[in-house]
């Protein structure tokens, strides 16, 4: 018992050293808008525990719009379900609990805490959604708040918060949002004119799920030929006829102008793709050019480096600093071999809205991690 | 010894004869020759019926070849020749208006000669009838010269939209023609022949209901501006053009991160401030509007480039202070 308290001790200074080495020594927000307020969102997800300080500006004509000052993030491992990954939870949300709290000065009523969609799922599947309710009780012990609301998020209202807090009103009806995530992906559109039904769109193929069919089909040759065989091989049979049913019954061709994609991949894609726009958080893109990036993946690998996206910025205005940190996080997130079987499974979405005589407008969305949270915000602020 | 004598008396009595009869001829001739129109007034006491007839007929004669000299002029259309005179109604230019007027006055003279040359009577006034026939002939050449100028102009005008369209296949360099404002050029896009012109930029200031163009860059709120764009190219299908706004600094500028990417040139890649999708029906002419917003307008230029298939089609100015 002792050794347990101390593990969690340890685990828990570790934690606070990490936090306090990445945060400033100030409070580094910086407002935008004029008569605006400053709101945390502390979200638990399966990877970890993520905080977006949003800012909403109350006087907007449109309606309150926001604007995500910062987000955060502590991997924990939550959905392993075990005692270390519990804690590092616990202490993660305490932490940027008492970061929004004391160094960007957002008082408490202001800091909105909830459980994303992801570990309900998981949570319900292997009958553990007791340690979410004592997650949620402990959370509310640590900051000394038995009245805090924790909501835990359903995939519907995930979806929907998600497109509330990515997409601009005025492509508010007309654009279909897919979260590609690591296991599956979702998303929805607005089918109705209204932001409360959404047809939710869910296919169970992510980045992870879609290299992990190509791995097992490899079997003992790892080489890049034999995984790029096998690659097209599983984007030709599974994720194909799922793409095509799962797009078919969603209806969203029909629907929508435009077509958005957020998740891991997508900041890859349209970080590899225009390094450039490394400021833009949407990147407009064609079904060409991504079909180019995918081959290029393959066959000429080392052009994605962020040497060789330098030299190729003529722009001498440019941060090259930040562009090459930003292209070297995505080779620390994905590589090579996931980076192409990203790429493929967003392809084979896209293919389904590029036809022939009509062709939708895709985006990228490099943000989409603070998406639902920051809409939630917002919801919570209107009421 | 023959007589051979009498023989080559007779030959030259014979052309003796003919040279006396060839010199009367010549002789009658001399005295003798018609009378020209000129003098068709200067005969003196003739027979008063049969010199007004003369002279009417000799009018008709003249009327008759002005008339059917300037119909041949106009007969022949020339070639690649378009109405350009009325083309653009819209335009009322003083050539127009002059041609009006100058095919009225012909009107005019030709209804009045033909009321004098039908009058048979002996009080008909020929006289003005030779003036007026003097002030048709006149005329006529004026037309002609006209038609001539008009023949060649549009030559001139072919010859170089075939020069442009020639241009336009194989560089993007330099300008073609001029807009009516803000400096603006425009040039046909490759195959397309996609033509932008009227390209428009002003600075506005003030809320949605309080609206006014400014010149001044710390007034200004936002940026609109509009081109007319017409493809004569395929049709019933969608086009793109992109418009690349860029600030005193040389820095794009850029909208929301929604409306605003890449497209690629012939010198590489080039953020575009706008993208605008139009449908193309029929050629026709279209508005396409855009509007920017930016933190901050810096004073100094602004430039607005227009592009098509990675070609730029039109450019113009803006200069706030």
């Amino acid at each position: 018992m002792a050794t347990n308290f101390l593990k969690q001790k340890i685990c828990f200074s570790f934690l606070l050293l990490v936090c306090a080495a990445s945060l400033p020594a100030q409070n580094d927000v910086k407002l935008n808008f004029t008569n605006s307020r400053t709101y945390a969102g502390i979200e638990v997800g399966s990877k970890g525990v993520k905080m977006s300080i949003v800012e909403v500006n109350k006087k907007n004509k449109k309606g309150a719009s926001f604007l995500v000052l910062k987000d955060t993030a502590i991997n924990s491992d939550f959905i392993s379900f075990s005692a270390p990954t519990f804690f590092a939870t616990l202490n993660a949300m305490q932490a940027l609990f008492d970061k929004a709290v004391k160094q960007y000065e957002i008082p408490s009523e202001k800091i909105f805490t909830t459980i994303s969609s992801g570990v309900k799922i998981q949570a319900d599947k292997e009958e553990k959604i007791t340690w979410i309710n004592n997650l949620a009780d402990s959370f509310k012990v640590r900051i000394a708040e038995p009245n805090r609301k924790v909501t835990i998020i359903d995939i519907l209202e995930e979806a929907r918060l998600s497109h509330l807090g990515i997409v601009p009103e005025e492509r508010r009806y007309n654009t279909f949002l897919i979260d590609i995530g690591s296991g599956n992906s979702k998303g929805g559109y607005f089918p109705n004119g209204n932001t409360t039904d959404l047809k939710l769109f869910q296919l169970g193929w992510g980045t992870k799920s879609t290299n992990n069919a190509v791995d097992k089909r490899c079997d003992n040759d790892k080489s890049i030929q034999n995984y790029q065989k096998q690659l097209t091989r599983v984007l030709a049979g599974a994720v194909n006829s799922d793409v095509v049913y799962a797009v078919n019954e969603s209806g969203a061709y029909a629907m929508n102008d435009y077509i958005a994609f957020s998740g891991g991949i997508a900041w890859s894609v349209s970080t590899l793709l225009y390094p450039e726009l490394i400021d833009n958080s949407v990147v407009p893109v064609t079904y060409q050019e991504v079909e180019k990036l995918f081959d290029n993946l393959y066959k000429k690998y080392s052009s994605f480096s962020d040497v060789a996206l330098i030299k190729n910025l003529s722009d001498k205005s440019l941060d090259k600093e930040k562009i090459s940190k930003e292209i070297k996080s995505v080779h620390q997130v994905f590589d090579q071999k996931s980076l192409m079987a990203g790429a493929g499974l967003l392809l084979k979405v896209m293919r389904q809205f590029d036809g022939v005589y009509e062709r939708k407008e895709f985006y990228l969305v490099k943000n989409g991690q603070v998406g639902w949270i920051s809409a939630y915000v917002t919801q919570e602020v209107r009421k | 010894m023959k007589e051979t004598k009498p023989f080559l008396l007779v030959i030259v009595s014979i052309f003796l004869l003919i040279s006396v009869g060839l010199l009367s001829a010549a002789l009658y001739l001399y005295y003798k020759k018609p009378a020209d129109l000129s003098n068709i007034t200067k005969i003196k006491n003739p027979p008063v019926a049969i010199s007004i007839n003369n002279t009417r007929d000799s009018l008709e004669k003249i009327y008759s070849a002005a008339v059917k000299d300037l119909d041949t002029s106009f007969a022949a259309t020339p070639a690649k020749y378009t109405d350009t005179l009325n083309a653009h109604p819209q335009y009322p230019d003083s050539l127009n208006s002059k041609t009006v007027n100058t095919s009225a006055a012909f009107d005019k003279l030709r209804n009045e000669i033909n009321t004098i040359l039908q009058d048979k009577s002996p009080n008909a006034d020929l006289e003005l009838a030779k003036m007026k026939i003097g002030e048709l002939q006149a005329l006529v050449g004026l037309l002609k010269n006209k038609n001539t100028e008009i023949t060649k102009e549009n030559e001139r005008l072919y010859a170089l939209l075939k020069q442009l369209a020639t241009e336009g296949k194989t560089t993007d360099n330099a300008a073609r023609g001029t807009s009516i404002e803000n400096n603006s050029i425009s040039k046909p896009a490759t195959d397309a022949a996609l033509r932008v012109d009227n390209i428009q930029l002003s600075a506005i200031s003030g809320n949605d209901f309080t609206e006014k163009e400014t010149t001044m860059a710390e007034e200004t709120d936002k940026l609109v501006g509009s081109f007319m764009v017409k493809n004569g190219g395929a049709q019933n299908t969608i086009l793109e053009v992109m418009v690349v706004v860029l600030q005193p600094n040389g820095k794009v500028l850029q909208n929301s991160n929604w409306e605003t990417g890449i497209f690629y040139t012939k010198s590489g890649k080039q953020i575009y401030s706008n993208k605008l999708r139009f449908d193309n029906n029929g050629g026709e002419t279209k508005k396409l509007n855009f509007s920017l917003q930016a933190d901050k307008y810096l004073p100094g230029k602004y430039t607005v480039e227009v592009y098509h298939n990675g070609l730029m089609i039109g450019k113009t100015t803006k200069t706030l202070s």
